[in-house]
């Protein structure tokens, strides 16, 4: 994993949960509370789980030696303690949330070197099993995870009448000047 | 017992032929069966893991490079730390000097209380690091590097920033609410060089008491440092300037001790006057950056003990520089300039030689012009080492600076907040 990918995922990101909350925001209240079945329930729930884990993960990740700047601003917010945690039940109180992290993932990307992403860094599992990982692959895993979980949530808002539309990984690449 | 540094036609054959077989009292000094030479990144390769993999000759290095002497580095961390320590106050040393994380984790692990930077890149790099208590000595006044400073206070509890008047210190509290934390802040005071800082007395106290009160800021007391005094030529000049100017900075300490603010940290004093500092009252730690590495500026201004040379602390930043040319009658030329020296004066010195001038100031080049008294010359190809002019722009002109033990590379160091003066 280079600095590039980074990059290109954390631009990914953003583009992708400003498109999902975009969609999410044309459902009613009932049928963005509504229990579809997916593992985290419901569109909302979807939504609150994504938050969650990247706090947990955040935090992690802001631990590690090279202290990335970017991830200052996490000291003020909570780490969740469940992974199906409710932190907002609303979507517009969610989505400032996400946004804030929306940016300061934008800046980790902007942050990680070479060097870095190359350089173990120790954290806990929920459950508090120790591991010890260059940080490129926890990293990996991140950006994955969310790709994951937005999967469900087109699934979910497809079922609900909305369609999402492309959400493919190259039309950011096309329409980015990354380096 | 012949030592690097002796002189002689040709050091590297020198070191070929003698030192290799010689007895006991040169087994120290480490010389190579044969001179190879290493590019930059040669050498780096060989650095793994915090440990040199293979022997390299301190004269095998690419030129011009950037050398500290780790013995006489430990030397001046040593007198310094104890000095001040039997004087009663810390140091808190600047790290605008050596720009290198490591030097600045000697200091702190020998007891400084924290370090200084100049610039909140600087500041940011130290942090990045591992280093966890820095105090910005100059205020920020734009929006970007204000609200850089707040972010890297949000991340680094142990970061204070300076300000110098009331519309800045309106500023960083704004600033500093908008993220939704407490900044640690000392009020600057001019010693009066006019360059930086509020003027002393009742205008610094109205700051102090603003600072104290605006929302988003704690206050930790005042810093005067004295620049202008640092280089005062003679000691028994030096003690008398520095002490009368730093007459206005106690009254303010007073000042804001009697009017119930705080006096945690009152930071000032530098590398000339460290032993002149402690006698200003309520002084709690000097600023000092030079010591580490010394150079020509410093030597020059005397010290207590030798009127001439300021020998306190040893010389132990050097450049290696080749000669590139030795045609020309008195003369030779180098490969060390202005790119490789600065144009600060008074210029370089030969280390170890007399009786030659050097100058740098030519882009590419260095000259060094014999007197009839040299102690040597020299031909193509030999490195000379130099004592550097002035040390904190030599050392932003580097990207590493290789840490030497008699004579042998013992580890690569990055200037990691090289080019930080933003």
């Amino acid at each position: 994993m280079l600095p590039q990918n980074c990059q290109l995922l954390a631009r990914y990101n953003q583009w992708m949960n400003d498109k999902l909350y975009a969609c999410a925001s044309q459902l009613s209240e009932e049928d963005l509370h509504k229990d579809m079945g997916a593992f985290f329930g419901s569109v909302l729930g979807t939504l609150n789980h994504l938050v969650v884990a990247d706090i947990i993960w955040m935090k992690r990740f802001a631990d590690h030696p090279a202290r990335f700047l970017a991830l200052a601003p996490l000291s003020q917010i909570e780490r969740p303690d469940r992974l199906d945690a409710i932190v907002h039940n609303n979507l517009e109180a969610l989505y400032a949330l996400r946004q804030q992290l929306d940016s300061m993932i934008l800046g980790l990307a902007d942050e990680v070197t070479g060097e870095s992403l190359n350089t173990r860094f120790a954290y806990r599992n929920m459950k508090g099993d120790e591991f010890d990982d260059r940080l490129m692959y926890p990293l990996q895993h991140f950006f994955n995870h969310q790709t994951h979980h937005r999967g469900q949530l087109t699934t979910l808002l497809n079922q609900l009448g909305i369609e999402v539309g492309v959400t493919d990984l190259l039309m950011v690449i096309r329409d980015s000047d990354l380096p | 017992m012949p030592k690097a540094n002796d002189h002689s036609p040709s050091r590297r054959r020198f070191l070929q032929s003698s030192l290799q077989t010689t007895g006991a009292g040169a087994a120290a000094l480490f010389a190579p069966g044969v001179v190879n030479g290493y590019t930059a990144q040669e050498v780096q390769s060989f650095y793994v893991d915090g440990e040199m993999q293979r022997n390299v000759s301190k004269w095998e290095l690419d030129t011009p490079a950037l050398c500290v002497d780790l013995d006489l580095l430990d030397a001046n961390i040593d007198t310094m730390q104890t000095t001040l320590a039997s004087n009663g106050i810390a140091s808190r040393p600047h790290a605008k000097t050596h720009k290198t994380p490591i030097i600045a984790h000697k200091q702190l692990d020998t007891g400084s209380v924290g370090i200084c930077a100049a610039k909140v890149s600087e500041a940011e790099v130290m942090f990045q690091n591992g280093i966890n208590d820095i105090l910005l000595t100059t205020t920020n006044v734009t929006p970007t590097k204000i609200r850089r400073a707040m972010n890297l206070r949000q991340a680094c509890p142990g970061f204070i920033q300076t300000t110098d008047s009331p519309e800045n210190a309106r500023l960083l509290s704004e600033a500093a609410q908008a993220l939704g934390i407490v900044a640690d802040v000392v009020v600057d005071v001019d010693p009066g060089g006019n360059r930086t800082g509020i003027t002393p007395g009742q205008p610094a106290l109205a700051l102090a008491q603003l600072v104290d009160q605006l929302p988003g800021l704690t206050l930790r007391g005042l810093l005067c440092y004295d620049g202008g005094s640092q280089h005062v030529m003679g000691f028994a000049a030096r003690r008398d300037q520095t002490l009368g100017r730093l007459v206005a900075a106690t009254e303010t300490f007073d000042l804001f001790n009697s009017s119930g603010l705080s006096t945690e940290i009152f930071s000032g004093g530098g590398t000339g006057t460290y032993n002149i500092d402690h006698a200003t009252r309520g002084l709690t730690d000097v600023q000092v950056g030079s010591y580490v590495f010394m150079d020509a500026q410093y030597i020059d201004i005397g010290g207590e003990t030798d009127n001439e040379v300021y020998s306190d602390f040893a010389p132990s930043l050097t450049i290696l520089t080749t000669v590139l040319n030795d045609q020309y009658a008195g003369r030779c030329t180098t490969d060390a300039g202005a790119k490789a020296c600065t144009i600060n004066q008074p210029w370089p010195r030969v280390k170890g030689e007399t009786g030659m001038d050097y100058t740098s100031g030519s882009d590419e080049f260095g000259t060094l012009r014999y007197g009839n008294d040299a102690s040597r010359t020299y031909k193509v190809g030999d490195k000379l080492e130099l004592i550097v002019s002035h040390c904190d722009p030599v050392v932003n002109l580097y990207n590493q600076m290789y840490a030497i033990r008699n004579d042998r590379v013992e580890a690569v160091w990055p200037i990691a907040a090289r080019g930080m003066s933003a």
